[in-house]
């Protein structure tokens, strides 16, 4: 059962995910969405990952300038979630070394966030293009060779966000109130 | 020593990362040249209906020759047509046909003249051109000379 901090933090997460794909959506597969997503599960834990993967695609999927499809919403819905579900999982390992230790800390935990950033998106674009092969019945191989531009731009742009932004996201969420700290979530 | 483990953790998951990255590449430039292949094949064969392909020879007079093999013309293609496509030619054009004065620079000699002929396959010689060049229509795997020479 979700705490009624938890509900506030999905609602905020999920409207800066939405607020921010609205803004770059003539930018196609630049997202901070992901990286917002994932930052959730890993402070918040996998249901608020979850959650805000999910809620935010169930808008921007359904009020979305280049169409609605129901099997691409069910499928980016899933996709989406699995960014909060594995962030939430990191956070019950050993995932980030102390940031304030010295730069090559910093440095490394950027590069720990751009690997699995590129990861996921590479699992999230596998999957939402291998769910609209099967929907529009198109040939696999088809479908995953025109995608790879769009897949190559996705995951690149999320090796920089997840590689830029994570660390910072995560120092900003960890100066909100807390009624138990994320440093003790994240472990150091 | 955990820490180090825990490195070369993360640099198996980057190489991981780069060998996806350089698939996807491979898999994209591979299916964009054979996209590129089909289409040149089928514009290759549209253009084999449309066109046909004849052999052209300059003798220059001096002991130098060139070819021009297999060079794709227009169906209804005349000599001096299909000669402009591969040569730089100025002509003048009368009652009697085309008359060449200068072929890729080549005149200004008052003795010599461009003189063209064709191969005749069934006599296994060399025939001098009997109209003007622009009135001599070519057809599929002809062989036309064009040759700097006093008559």
């Amino acid at each position: 059962m979700l705490s009624t901090r938890q509900i506030s933090v999905i609602a905020m997460m999920t409207a800066a995910c939405v607020s921010t794909n609205y803004l770059l959506v003539g930018v196609v597969n630049v997202k901070f969405m992901d990286l917002i997503v994932f930052i959730s599960g890993l402070a918040f834990g996998p249901l608020v990952g979850l959650s805000v993967g999910t809620l935010t695609w169930l808008v921007y999927g359904t009020l979305n300038p280049y169409g609605f499809s129901l099997p691409i919403l069910v499928a980016t819905c899933i996709g989406e979630s699995i960014y909060g579900l594995v962030g939430g999982l990191l956070n019950k390992v050993k995932f980030i070394e102390d940031s304030q230790a010295n730069r090559s800390s910093i440095l490394f935990n950027g590069v720990k966030f751009a690997i699995i950033g590129f990861l996921l998106t590479f699992i999230y674009d596998m999957f939402t293009n291998i769910i609209f092969a099967i929907s529009v019945g198109m040939p696999l191989f088809l479908v995953l060779t025109g995608g790879i531009p769009f897949a190559l731009v996705h995951e690149a742009s999320n090796v920089v966000i997840f590689f830029v932004g994570a660390m910072p996201l995560l120092n900003v969420i960890n100066r909100l109130p807390h009624e138990t700290p994320i440093t003790t979530m994240v472990k150091s | 020593m955990m820490k180090q483990r825990n490195v070369w953790f993360w640099v198996a998951a980057l190489l991981i990362c780069t060998t996806i990255g350089a698939s996807y590449a491979t898999v994209y430039y591979y299916s964009e040249a054979e996209f590129y292949k089909k289409n040149y094949e089928s514009l290759t064969g549209e253009l084999k209906n449309l066109t046909m392909q004849v052999n052209l020879k300059v003798d220059y007079g001096n002991g130098t020759v060139k070819w021009y093999n297999a060079t794709r013309v227009p169906l209804d293609a005349t000599l001096l047509t299909a000669s402009k496509m591969v040569l730089d030619m100025e002509f003048k054009v009368s009652d009697f046909g085309a008359f060449v004065n200068k072929i890729n620079g080549v005149s200004g000699d008052s003795n010599h003249f461009w003189l063209w002929s064709y191969y005749d396959r069934s006599k296994g010689v060399w025939a001098p051109g009997q109209v003007g060049s622009d009135k001599w229509v070519l057809h599929d795997g002809d062989v036309a000379d064009w040759t700097y020479s006093t008559f």
